[in-house]
């Protein structure tokens, strides 16, 4: 009782206080002071840029205009050089693509690869990678969570999320033995099994987070001026969202349920009981909102993935170190933590690949940013770019 | 799920068979083949088709012409399938018809195949370089591209098969 | 605190020499702009920063702009297109000033990138670097290693620098 009290009361502070603080049209400017259009620089080394995106603004007093990005400062030409490669030699550059959510990467390249030379891959496998792509995800939109509070000005939740995200660096490293770039698929399987005692600590830390990612909801997501700061901000209708190519939680969050896990499953996810999010605004606030909704959704694949694990090999048998595919072409694409990611190879039935062209979610979602950005203040340009989360090992490739 | 289940019932069947068929590909899914003067006629059918998220643009050097993949996506459509496009231009002529106006996404994806591969877009709003600087002379995804910067030990080189192309 | 220790007289007063002293101040509030490029950026610039690493307790001390700060550390793959920013952004540092190269990108290109047509074979090449930490990404302790071997490092140079005023 006391308690729907006390949010009456807060909530009638709240309103006194925005009317408080409501724009006094008797104190605008006079209509013939002169004003005119400001050109500025953002980038390529911006704290805030998510990497080396370089833009320039042109800005109408604090509103932003026109939004002009420059890419290709981190382009490292994977393309070319996976032609100059066998094609398990091209699979360490793939963790380095997108580097926040490398094991996706990998899997997507796998998974062209395998389509292409018709490798069938075992099912402890199949379920290893769930295991980890779903952590990745995790880990992922954890970085997400803590970049975009950062850039809202929030600085004590960077803590608490990178401290999440560090336990799963833990279990990452048991497993592979390395932080970032684990390199642990492989073309027919994974590289190494599961060591002694991982899955009961994974388990302890699926009911950890399951329970703490509740608390910083309330601590990030449920803060009136995390809130204030972020809804109605940028929103992006549908049809403008699929005609600028966005996919994965920003387009989820205008309202289109386009997750490969479920309209183009692979690998063991229909056997996976879980909800693709989906949010209906498309604004600043869902495309926060989704990717904490859908680290829920993976904990609850964990937990399946977990209880299903079969016994078996983890590597198919009679995979040759030079794979020689028959010539042809093979697409495939996974869910990845930014969206759909997809690898296409074209093969001459040599050990090289012919051409791979990488189909990077974060480049699409990144076009969108003009779109979406422009008309929106200064201070939430730079947040909405974040909200998009791209990441450039990606956007440049 | 048959052909006309994508673009047959929607204007597409009407037209000449031959022109605008989709077949299932191996390892692609379904493909429709058109010729280069057909692209904006294709998009604009798939488009109509409910078709509306174009996800790539891809060029592959083949020896004498270049081939270019599209793949659309259609969240409208029931069974949410997608339909890669595939065409070809001569190498002699490099130019096709940019399908920024009926997909805006295709705007970076155009432009990265012509920073890469010099294929040029008739009718793009910004045909400028993606991701090489504006003075970077050639195309690096071309098979004939030649940089000094790419080779470090010239003896690796040459030890190589397939680099002394 | 070794030198207060060492050199300090029972009486309370110290002798050391000028040199020793300001860069005895100077390797205790190294303020660092990140120079996040590549995926280093993430496992070392953000996990240094992060409570379990906690970069803050050595006096270090992340500044957004190059104007204010005297430490730089270069992140990740630079390239054609990005070597004239880097440099730009370091001649905007004031004097005097470090530079910690973290990954193999940043040391030598990188250990893929040997054929890449715009890849730059190390930071080295743009500006002068004073450590280098290797790995692929580095982890998190090797960065702060890096940091106490720049530590020793300015400590020394104060010694040259000041051999070479008299």
């Amino acid at each position: 009782m006391s308690k729907i009290e006390e949010t009456k009361v807060s909530k009638a502070n709240l309103a006194e206080l925005e009317k408080e603080l409501a724009f006094d049209e008797t104190r605008e400017s006079e209509p013939t002071l002169k004003t005119e259009e400001l050109v500025l620089n953002f980038g390529p080394q911006h704290p805030s840029a998510h990497g080396v995106l370089r833009a320039i603004f042109n800005l109408d007093g604090e509103v932003v205009t026109k939004i002009v990005p420059y890419i290709g400062y981190l382009h490292r030409c994977f393309e070319k050089i996976a032609e100059k490669r066998t094609y398990s030699q091209f699979m360490p550059f793939t963790d380095r693509m997108d580097y926040v959510s490398s094991m996706h990467n990998g899997w997507a390249y796998a998974m062209t690869v395998e389509k292409l030379a018709d490798i069938k891959v075992p099912e402890r496998a199949e379920y290893l990678r769930v295991i980890f792509a779903e952590f990745q995800r995790i880990a992922s939109h954890l970085l997400f969570l803590a970049t975009t509070a950062t850039e809202a000005g929030a600085l004590s939740p960077f803590f608490y999320f990178f401290d999440e995200r560090e336990r799963i660096l833990w279990l990452f490293e048991r497993l592979c033995g390395a932080r970032l770039t684990y390199n642990y698929v492989r073309i027919g399987g994974v590289s190494a099994d599961l060591p002694d005692g991982w899955l009961e600590d994974a388990l302890a830390f699926i009911n950890r987070l399951e329970k703490t990612i509740l608390e910083y909801d309330k601590l990030l997501l449920g803060g009136y001026i995390f809130k204030k700061r972020m809804k109605g901000v940028a929103p992006f209708s549908a049809e403008r969202a699929l005609d600028w190519g966005i996919t994965g939680p920003p387009l989820r969050s205008t309202g289109i349920p386009y997750d490969i896990r479920r309209s183009d499953p692979y690998s063991v996810y229909p056997r996976m009981d879980f909800d693709v999010v989906i949010k209906d605004n498309g604004d600043n606030y869902d495309r926060v909102c989704i990717r904490s909704d859908e680290i829920k959704q993976s904990l609850k694949i964990l937990k399946q993935a977990i209880e299903q694990l079969p016994d078996g090999p983890i590597i198919a048998d009679g995979v040759a170190k030079d794979i020689r595919p028959p010539a042809g072409e093979a697409f495939a694409h996974v869910e990845s933590s930014r969206g759909d990611l997809g690898y296409y190879i074209v093969s001459d039935g040599s050990i090289k690949p012919y051409r791979v062209k990488i189909q990077g979610p974060s480049f699409a979602n990144l076009q969108a940013f003009p779109a979406i950005a422009e008309g929106a203040y200064l201070g939430d340009v730079v947040l909405t770019l974040g909200t998009l989360d791209p990441v450039f090992g990606e956007v440049d490739r | 799920m048959s052909n006309e289940n994508i673009v047959g019932k929607n204007g597409q069947g009407e037209k000449d068979p031959n022109e605008l068929k989709i077949v299932e590909e191996k390892g692609l899914g379904y493909t429709l083949t058109v010729a280069r003067e057909d692209i904006l006629k294709a998009a604009v059918g798939l488009k109509e088709a409910g078709f509306d998220l174009l996800t790539f643009v891809a060029g592959v050097d083949m020896p004498d012409s270049i081939k270019l993949t599209y793949r659309v996506y259609s969240s409208k459509q029931k069974n949410q399938v997608a339909v890669i496009i595939k065409t070809e231009v001569p190498k002699s002529d490099p130019v096709i018809d940019s399908l920024t106006p009926i997909w805006s996404s295709a705007n970076w994806h155009e432009r990265e195949t012509y920073d890469l591969l010099g294929v040029e877009f008739k009718g793009h709003p910004d045909p400028r370089r993606m991701f090489m600087p504006e003075d970077w002379v050639g195309y690096p995804l071309r098979k004939d591209y030649k940089d000094d910067r790419m080779v470090v030990f010239e003896d690796y080189r040459t030890d190589r098969p397939g680099d002394s192309e | 605190m070794g030198i207060v220790k060492e050199q300090m007289l029972d009486n309370g007063i110290m002798l050391t020499k000028a040199g020793d002293l300001i860069n005895w101040g100077r390797k205790n509030s190294l303020w660092w702009m990140g120079f996040g490029l590549a995926c280093c950026a993430i496992d070392t610039i953000m996990m240094v920063n992060s409570a379990r690493f906690d970069a803050d307790r050595f006096g270090i001390l992340l500044r957004n702009t190059p104007r204010q700060s005297d430490l730089m550390l270069v992140a990740g793959t630079v390239t054609h297109k990005m070597a004239p920013m880097i440099k730009q952004l370091y001649e905007q540092m004031p004097d005097p000033k470090y530079v910690i190269a973290l990954g193999s990108c940043a040391i030598n290109g990188g250990p893929f990138y040997y054929d890449s047509y715009n890849v730059v074979k190390g930071v080295d090449k743009v500006i002068p670097v004073d450590v280098y930490v290797p790995g692929c990404p580095p982890r998190p302790e090797a960065v702060m290693h890096g940091i106490e071997k720049l530590k020793e490092k300015i400590m020394a140079r104060g010694q040259i620098e000041l051999l070479k005023s008299k």
